[in-house]
């Protein structure tokens, strides 16, 4: 192979729009990353740290939520896939949507119900007084307001993360593996561990790890459950001063664990994945017998609490409202259909840029890689952080651009280009590159290979890219709190603001609109290409195996 | 209440829009700036607020029905928060009207050159404490901080009379609390560190940390949870006293001004302030807020729905309302403790103060 060929990558005429959105992208999301290291750096000497001991219960705090969560939504995601996809389950389509639900209520919604719930003297507490003349004080409800509050709610919220890869590769996966091993006369939990976690570990190990991330990085569910954790704290310090420095100093910590999760997840991405072959064979499940009731009955259980719960308080909420005159609909359907709007431009902008990324790693050259890699700074970057970035560089540089949208769509793109590169980078996987090659050799210029065959074959994941993006958007908070015009509240901020404050009859109608909205985009995440039992793409003569 | 505008799509929506596309097409368009020249008249007004958002929409919805021309888009959050965009923004300056709930943020702000001045009419009879000189800031209502009790689990006499008693033993976890990105709270150690010095300010700080106060991120949180019975003791401003007690449930509260009597050094005492912000984008619009901030009947608004006290004189208090001259207050030139800010914000923080 040639030098420059290891440089730039193995495909003869590099699309020159591809190189140019590449090299943007990595710049949007670098700068900001590397500014904000540089600004810590530079308040390391006159800038107030919370005292060694808080910064200590900081880290503990943080990586405790980040484990328990991932632990928790694994064996959640896991136990849901295990169940719906290989079991004999009665309305097995009905828990194939219900287990994706959540992604569509946004945790802190779950944290604002469990909050109300089951704080002290709490709705439930307080019931138990009144009914039952209960004693205050007896039960541990202050339990609500350690680790384990936080990582449940939060375990619940984004199980789904687990559940869908893992379910994915469950019902691509053959049976062949499972018919020899049940020939060689093995028990089920034999089976279970030695053909059927192997095959999913690395889908459920990734997911977890995005759990991880999502738990480091979230605002939401510590704020309202009073865990202080590195994010939290940076909020704190955002909003608490006029100075910058502190929050820099705070975020240095958090950035740097995230790297290292980001480096495990690539580790274990490169990883396993299934096998098809000719003798794939659709799986049979397994009769649980009376088991499956109990089944049944751990699967609602989990969805009345991650789903069911939040959907029935913020309905009760709705209906107690004062009265219908008290809520200003109109500039409550005015700030929808803008946050509507506004997430749409933006996922679609994300979606387009990411395609130069997604297709440079593919043709695998050091530069594609190496600007691959600094489009995912978003990762290391929680919203709070991100938010802070974008205002250091915006302070240096760009102030004309201070207050205006401009900071706040860039923040977005940050945030979320880094899971729009990866679903878009797994969709081109699975076109081969001799497909490409082969509209080369017919006289095809790139950027008409790239127009007549490879965004058309990608379609379908594009599409699901842009509706998990849109989710993800959708839901953002503290970047949004801390970055939004005058003017500009998300129904996101219009849930917070009412809620921080403990008015949760006022979160609850934009709270069931963001839901609504949230809906959408989830069927096509949930497309009915996406259930049917049959191995990827086995019409599609030029996909890869 | 109902708006009839529907205005989907605000000026910096599309500018962001435009901005956005220019971008997608290559151009990291550094240069292409929102700009400000695009009102004819003044139809929108960009209040940045550091207030609680209950507190201030009542005031908003009637500034919006007496001026219907105008559309108020408000931006809440924390007094440095919005004091810090502003700054940042100077360039190209997006808020109108700042409204702070702490008057050494507009004191700080204006010493930063980033308020212009503006003579509010009806406002000579507040005293020159309570404004700058060079009009440039102006306080619209006044506040104390007080003690907050639950008399479901605290007697009337045991409950402490002053700040330097939270620090007692006997409240350990009883205690709630605003964090240290609160204004007011902020403040309050400010003043704190003027009369008694760091040490002893310090020493209180340690204290209350030592003894397990929950630190929340709002007083709503505070007042809700001493009237829910979660904590005994609240440190809030009065009014969120007065606002528990007027609810219709977990209202059983109790209040003391603190360090009152002969000896003490009184009770703290600030203002809520506004401003208008120098080279505010709608400078007509922000005028005539400021004027109808100090209306009678605005301050009659503030003073009934937010029992807060009104500096306009004939404006009566909400009945029930300690008065505030017959209180024993914290004598102090607030212009000499507004240098103490970004201290106090330190000791809090390095007493472990989240």
């Amino acid at each position: 192979m040639m030098p420059w060929q290891t440089l730039i990558g193995n495909i003869r005429r590099p699309p020159l729009l591809i190189w140019v959105v590449g090299v943007c992208v990595a710049i949007i999301a670098l700068i900001p990353a590397l500014y904000t290291v540089i600004r810590a750096t530079e308040a390391i000497g006159d800038t107030t740290l919370p005292p060694p001991q808080m910064l200590q219960s900081l880290i503990i705090n943080t990586v405790l939520l980040a484990s328990a969560t991932a632990c928790l939504s694994g064996v959640i995601g896991m136990s849901q896939a295990l169940l719906i996809e290989r079991t004999i389950l009665f309305g097995r389509s009905f828990w194939r949507v219900i287990a994706a639900l959540p992604l569509a209520i946004p945790p802190y919604v779950l944290g604002i119900c469990v909050l109300a719930l089951f704080r002290p003297r709490g709705i439930i507490e307080k019931w138990l007084h009144t009914v039952i003349a209960m004693p205050y004080d007896t039960l541990p409800f202050h339990g609500l307001f350690g680790v384990w509050g936080s990582a449940v709610v939060l375990a619940l919220s984004i199980s789904p993360y687990v559940y869908l890869p893992v379910a994915a590769v469950l019902r691509q996966g053959s049976n062949h593996l499972s018919e020899m091993a049940q020939l060689s006369g093995t028990k089920w939990y034999t089976q279970l561990r030695h053909v059927t976690l192997p095959i999913i570990a690395p889908a459920a190990g990734s997911g977890m790890l995005l759990c991880m991330l999502y738990a480091l990085a979230d605002f939401g569910v510590p704020a309202l459950l009073r865990l202080p954790t590195f994010s939290t704290a940076i909020y704190g310090q955002f909003t608490g001063q006029i100075n910058r420095g502190g929050a820099a100093l705070l975020s240095l910590p958090l950035i740097l664990v995230t790297i290292i999760l980001i480096i495990i997840e690539e580790r274990l991405a490169g990883r396993g994945g299934v096998q098809i072959n000719r003798s794939w064979r659709p799986y049979l499940p397994h009769a649980l017998g009376y088991w499956q009731w109990l089944a049944q009955w751990g699967l609602s259980m989990v969805s009345v609490v991650a789903v069911g719960l939040p959907f029935g308080m913020l309905l009760f909420w709705a209906s107690k409202a004062p009265s219908a005159s008290n809520i200003d609909w109109a500039t409550l359907i005015q700030t929808g259909a803008r946050n509507l709007l506004f997430v749409t431009m933006v996922a679609s902008i994300t979606t387009c840029l990411a395609i130069g990324p997604a297709l440079l790693v593919r043709r695998g050259g050091l530069i594609g890689i190496i600007l691959t890699r600094c489009s995912q700074a978003g990762y290391a970057l929680p919203g709070v952080v991100v938010a802070l970035s974008v205002v250091l560089v915006v302070n240096r540089g760009f102030s004309l651009l201070a207050g205006s949208l401009i900071p706040l769509i860039l923040a977005y793109m940050i945030r979320f280009l880094p899971q729009a590169v990866q679903s878009l980078d797994a969709t081109f996987m699975q076109i081969a590159p001799s497909i490409e090659e082969a509209g080369h050799s017919l006289g095809r210029t790139a950027t008409s290979v790239l127009k007549r065959i490879m965004i058309p074959l990608a379609t379908p994941g594009i599409r699901a890219g842009w509706a998990l993006l849109f989710l993800s958007m959708i839901k953002e908070l503290p970047a949004t709190l801390l970055l939004r015009p005058a003017g500009f509240d998300t129904l996101a901020v219009r849930i917070w603001m009412p809620a921080s404050d403990g008015h949760f009859l006022e979160a609850a109608y934009p709270a069931l609109l963001l839901i609504m909205a949230a809906l959408l985009p989830l069927t096509l995440i949930l497309s009915p290409s996406q259930h049917a039992s049959k191995p990827p793409h086995e019409d599609t003569p030029w996909t890869q195996s | 209440m109902f708006t009839t505008h529907f205005h989907v799509l605000p000026r910096n929506f599309m500018l962001g829009l435009i901005a956005v596309v220019l971008m997608s097409c290559g151009n990291a368009s550094t240069g292409s700036a929102p700009t400000t020249s695009i009102d004819k008249a003044d139809e929108t007004l960009v209040i940045y607020s550091g207030r609680s958002e209950a507190l201030l929409n009542p005031v908003i919805a009637a500034f919006e029905k007496a001026n219907p021309t105008i559309k108020v888009q408000l931006k809440s959050g924390k007094n440095n928060e919005l004091a810090a965009a502003i700054l940042e923004e100077q360039a190209n300056p997006q808020a109108d009207v700042f409204i702070t709930t702490d008057m050494l943020a507009a004191i700080n702000l204006a010493k930063q050159q980033a308020l212009m001045p503006y003579q509010i009419p009806g406002t000579d009879a507040i005293p020159s404490k309570y404004k700058s000189a060079d009009a440039t800031w102006t306080s619209v209502t006044a506040r104390a901080r007080v003690i907050m009790y639950n008399r479901d689990l605290v007697n009337e006499s045991d409950v402490p009379t002053s700040l330097f008693e939270l620090t007692d033993p006997k409240w350990k976890g009883k205690i709630a609390a605003a964090n240290s990105s609160n204004g007011s709270f902020q403040a309050q150690v400010a003043v704190m560190k003027q009369l008694l010095g760091d040490t002893q300010t310090t020493a209180w700080l340690t204290g209350l940390v030592a003894n397990d106060v929950q630190f929340f991120g709002s007083h709503s949180d505070v007042r809700k949870a001493v009237g829910s019975g979660e904590f005994a003791l609240g440190l809030v401003n009065h009014y969120y006293y007065e606002l528990q007690a007027h609810e219709q449930s977990d209202n059983n509260v109790g209040v003391v001004y603190p360090d009152s009597k002969e000896g003490q050094m009184g009770v703290i005492l600030n203002t809520t302030a506004v401003g208008i912000v120098k080279g505010a984008p709608h400078p007509q619009a922000a005028q005539l807020l400021n004027a109808f901030l100090f209306l009678p009947e605005t301050q009659a608004l503030f003073a009934k729905l937010n029992y807060e006290y009104p500096l306009i004189p004939g404006v009566a208090t909400n009945e029930g309302l300690t008065p505030l001259d017959s209180i024993k207050t914290v004598q102090i030139d607030m212009q000499s403790v507004a240098t103490n800010v970004t201290d106090a914000i330190q000791m809090m923080q390095a007493a472990g103060i989240p």
